[in-house]
């Protein structure tokens, strides 16, 4: 993903959506995964899938996960995710 | 006698090797770890790194560690055994063959210390066979480390027929310093844990091998009905199917019962290269 394509996120990329919904799916083999489902709480992953989905989302959007960042709520939800993947590539332009 | 224990030496890069390996990191001890496989050992370092950052969000308890200067300061990751030969301790985590073992266990006691102590964290084979192939049966134990040992708080301690009482002292100070509590058992095939979940184990094989119900239904009824946390098909594939074909394997020759016979359908699996969750298919698909 290049600069320009960056600056044109917004708060709920589909994009991004897609493609964390393609990786819990395929994790788990559920399809359609609510975008605010805890995916921890109900079941779906136990918490050891967050270090996977962590170095997932690091490898697929070029950034960073950073010490502070660890805390179980902000990987949660796909709406989350997509927040925290959003918020990271936008500072990183 | 060992006064202290610092560096430890971590043989096999499986899975459960690099729990421990991560869980003696976040704990203060530097690690030799040690594989033959190049590849084990290339997989090995990602994914320690990855966790020693990570894991601190499932359990709080631990620091990260995301400096890689410092893991690499006290972390050798190789392929050569010698590097072991300072190590203050050593936990054995190789494939479940007694072959395999008996050749590292006799290499080891030629490279290490006379007073550095050997824990198997093997699956099933006897501590009191495994110490029967050294020159130091006493300083050999067994030490079962649960799946992934960092985040688990309480460990089988296995005492072989000849384990000796200082033996047992170090690895309880080792173990305590990983904030670990010990439960320890007396030394027969598969001890308690493997022993009996072994059972489990095949026993959901079959079920799925007779057409009874498909493994995510099994694992449902373990994780909902009973409350396990996992059922026991996911189990096996965290595990590999072949450590767990391999284990009953040993189960079965030992006590000679054939309750321990392996299910048909996980020998195929294994035969068929769907191992579990390394190579990304067993009873499960995985991304």
């Amino acid at each position: 993903m290049n600069i320009t394509e960056n600056k044109k996120m917004t708060e709920v990329n589909p994009e991004i959506n897609n493609q964390i919904v393609a990786f819990i799916s395929a994790h788990t083999g559920v399809n359609e995964i609510d975008q605010h489902e805890n995916i921890f709480e109900s079941g779906l992953v136990n918490s050891l899938f967050a270090i996977e989905l962590m170095t997932y989302i690091e490898r697929k959007f070029n950034i960073k996960v950073t010490i502070q960042d660890l805390s179980l709520d902000t990987f949660s939800t796909v709406s989350k995710i997509n927040g925290f993947v959003t918020s990271k590539m936008t500072s990183n332009v | 006698m060992l006064k202290e224990v610092k560096t430890i030496g971590v043989i096999g890069a499986g899975n459960i090797g690099l729990g421990v390996v991560c869980d003696l990191l976040f704990h203060g001890f530097d690690v030799v770890l040690v594989d033959n496989n190049d590849s084990a050992l290339k997989k090995a370092a990602q994914e320690i790194f990855q966790t020693l950052r990570f894991a601190p969000i499932i359990d709080k308890r631990l620091n990260a560690i995301s400096d890689e200067n410092e893991i690499a300061a006290r972390l050798n990751i190789t392929s050569d055994l010698e590097e072991v030969k300072d190590c203050d301790f050593i936990i054995e985590n190789i494939t479940e063959k007694r072959e395999l073992k008996k050749t590292l266990y006799s290499q080891l006691d030629e490279i290490c210390r006379e007073e550095v102590c050997f824990a198997a964290n093997t699956s099933c084979i006897s501590i009191t066979e495994i110490g029967g192939w050294t020159n130091r049966p006493g300083q050999v134990i067994g030490i079962h480390f649960m799946n992934p040992s960092y985040l688990k708080l309480t460990v089988e301690v296995i005492k072989g027929d000849y384990t000796s009482e200082n033996t047992i002292e170090v690895t309880r100070t080792m173990l305590e310093d990983m904030n670990k509590e010990l439960v320890i058992v007396n030394d027969l095939p598969g001890f308690v844990s493997n022993r009996i979940s072994h059972l489990f184990m095949n026993e959901a094989a079959f079920v799925v091998q007779d057409q009874l119900a498909k493994p995510s239904d099994v694992d449902k009824i373990f994780k909902e009905c009973f409350g396990h946390k996992m059922g026991p098909l996911e189990t096996a594939d965290l595990i590999g199917l072949d450590t767990v074909m391999y284990s009953l394997e040993v189960l079965y020759e030992s006590f000679q019962d054939p309750k321990y016979r392996c299910c048909p359908l996980l020998k195929k699996m294994v035969a068929g290269g769907k191992l579990g969750k390394k190579v990304k298919k067993g009873f499960y698909e995985y991304n």
